[in-house]
């Protein structure tokens, strides 16, 4: 019997984890992971970003390394834009030996819509794909057959855009997310309740959630300009009328109100029994990880 | 010397060509059917031929007689613009002026 | 069809520079359907040419042809003069003429006008868009005769990424995304099961370069 891995297990005691989304520097130094991970140890689990945006940020593995000293429990992003398949192994390996045992399986943005768009992209695998690696890996095997002895479980996730569209198209996406072993989930961040509601519904009459667990993604947006800059994202699903009640307070307050958006937001979302933890996205805002803790009362 | 291509629809008359010639000397008048007519390569040539400049006069968009020849002579002039502008010789060697079709012979 | 565009002007006449003898010499295959390589483009690069050295006061003799492939050398035999009597080939084909030429004329001097781009189609006048990569392991039977891999700039093979909002691309917003296509196209044709199969991993070994097609039976 394989151990449980401590982020599933709290799931499964009905606990419900948090995790901080966070970016690696771009500096030579552990420095400022390390003050990163002072803020976010008051979290469950830290997913550590894996070249977020096509954007060169130090190696994930290696903040995530920080945050494992310092007690931390990760999520390793995994994204199949810069690494084939060779690299892939190398790195779950890697992060398996330094007793990482979560994963987020994705394709990451492309290349393009970086500050480096001349880079080859490598797109050797899709998250899919990446997500049936894992499974073998964890079986104790490489994708050569090469056997690799015990390997401990591994809590396999995904993204899901609760409101791209059309919804049947995007489901048989997350269907086959499902089939190949992902068994927990990650939303884009929730701003429009009643669409999340839906997409939960639709999940639940399809028994999906029967196999996989929802982490809800919260984003608190610190200014008008920035939640501006956040609707341009297709990715994103940022109606007008957020934008429209952070601009209508002054510009000292629009953190304060960001951060109010997203307590009303947690504490709906604390009622729904599907939501099965968080995900506070606030990559460049560490500190509103403990505030946002307290305010929604969930220690 | 300017290459003067002008569409026989348009309102090109007397007073028009009096205003071009005493701006650009000797000049060449080439009539054509429409400006849709002319290629790429049919307005390269007076380049070769030692022009120093073409002109090409055609009708407003809207009231070309074969409806979309203005607006494709302009497309080729505008790639035209691009290769004398590598070339080294300038953009401006190379022109469309909209002339109104029912000016009349005086305008 | 093979599809190519002109190099910019500066660099072909950076390319020519040292040359008075110059062949241009178009293909009337593929570079001739995307308007990059074909006769009226052979004689277009001639004029500009000839534009380019008479305003610098230099003397050049240009010759123009176009053949029916550069591809084969078969077409090569009867313009053989010409491209003796040539200092360089400037070559309009896409570059598999242009090795063609260089790999039959040891002594010669070939030089590329183009930039050759992919394999792709027509989609409306002047816009040619790419439909295959070559990846040398036909999935169309999965997708509906839809190439994913040469649609989607992340090559995915297993559906719509999350930045796919009402079938618009994510990268390209003024192209479908093309798992909307694939996806549409399956409902239209009652295969909509088909959505829910993994592929299996690609094998992209069968992409490696030099890459070869052998026939045995055909072989001498």
């Amino acid at each position: 019997m394989k151990e449980v891995n401590g982020l599933e297990r709290k799931i499964s005691e009905g606990k419900r984890p948090i995790l901080a989304y966070y970016h690696p520097p771009a500096t030579v130094d552990l420095a400022p992971v390390q003050m990163a991970a002072d803020l976010l140890k008051v979290a469950d689990a830290v997913v550590v970003a894996d070249n977020p945006g096509a954007v060169v940020h130090m190696h994930p593995l290696v903040a995530a390394s920080v945050f494992l000293e310092k007690g931390i429990d990760t999520v390793l992003e995994l994204e199949c834009r810069d690494k084939n398949r060779l690299a892939l192994q190398s790195e779950i390996l890697g992060a398996l030996a330094l007793k990482i045992r979560n994963f987020l399986c994705m394709t990451g943005e492309h290349q393009t819509q970086g500050p480096q768009p001349e880079a080859k992209g490598v797109y050797d695998l899709s998250p899919v794909h990446l997500i049936q690696l894992m499974k073998i890996i964890e079986q104790g095997e490489l994708l050569d057959g090469f056997r690799l002895g015990e390997v401990p479980s591994i809590f396999i996730g995904a993204m899901v855009n609760p409101f791209a569209r059309p919804v049947e198209l995007h489901f048989f996406k997350l269907l086959k997310k499902i089939k190949a072993g992902a068994k927990f989930l990650i939303t884009t961040p929730i701003f429009a309740l009643e669409e999340f509601k839906e997409f939960i519904k639709e999940l639940k009459q399809r028994g999906f959630l029967e196999k996989t667990k929802v982490f809800a993604t919260i984003m608190p947006i610190k200014s008008a300009d920035i939640a501006r800059v956040v609707s341009k994202d297709p990715s994103v699903h940022l109606p007008e009328r957020i934008c429209a009640r952070i601009e209508s307070v002054p510009e000292q307050n629009q953190a304060q109100e960001g951060i109010n958006i997203c307590v009303e937001i947690m504490k709906e979302l604390k009622e729904m029994e599907e939501v099965s933890g968080f995900h506070i996205m606030a990559p460049h805002w560490c500190e509103v990880v403990p505030l946002l803790i307290e305010r929604v009362g969930l220690r | 010397m300017v290459v003067c291509f002008y569409c026989y629809h348009s309102g090109v008359g007397e007073k028009f060509w009096a205003q071009i010639e005493r701006s650009s000397g000797e000049l060449k008048k080439v009539r054509v059917d429409c400006t849709g007519k002319l290629d790429i390569l049919s307005l390269l040539k007076p380049f070769e031929d030692g022009a120093d400049k073409v002109i090409v006069l055609g009708c407003p968009n809207e009231e070309c007689h074969n409806l979309t020849g203005s607006y494709k002579a302009k497309k080729r002039i505008q790639y035209i613009q691009q290769v004398l502008e590598d070339i080294g010789l300038g953009k401006e060697q190379i022109e469309f002026i909209t002339v109104p079709r029912w000016v009349g012979v005086n305008a | 069809m093979i599809v190519a565009e002109r190099k910019p002007i500066r660099e072909i006449l950076k390319m020519i520079e040292d040359y008075q003898k110059i062949l241009i010499l178009g293909c009337r295959a593929c570079v001739t359907a995307c308007a990059a390589g074909g006769q009226k483009d052979v004689e277009i690069m001639g004029s500009i040419i000839r534009i380019d050295r008479k305003r610098r006061g230099l003397p050049v003799e240009v010759y123009e042809k176009t053949i029916d492939r550069q591809c084969d050398p078969l077409f090569f035999a009867p313009i053989d003069n010409l491209i003796t009597k040539s200092e360089v080939v400037l070559s309009m084909a896409c570059g598999v003429g242009v090795n063609m030429l260089a790999e039959t004329y040891p002594n010669k001097v070939v030089l590329p006008a183009l930039n050759t781009g992919f394999m792709g189609l027509l989609e409306e006048q002047g816009v040619w868009a790419e439909r295959c990569i070559g990846c040398g392991d036909c999935i169309l039977a999965e997708t509906a005769g839809i190439c994913p891999l040469s649609r989607c700039p992340k090559h995915s093979l297993d559906g719509p990424c999350l930045g796919s909002i009402n079938g618009k691309c994510v990268v390209y917003p003024e192209n479908q995304c093309v798992w909307y296509v694939i996806y549409e196209r399956l409902k239209t044709l009652k295969q909509l099961d088909k959505m829910e199969r993994i592929l299996p991993f690609k094998d992209w070994s069968k992409t490696v370069s030099p890459r070869r097609v052998i026939r045995e039976d055909l072989r001498l």
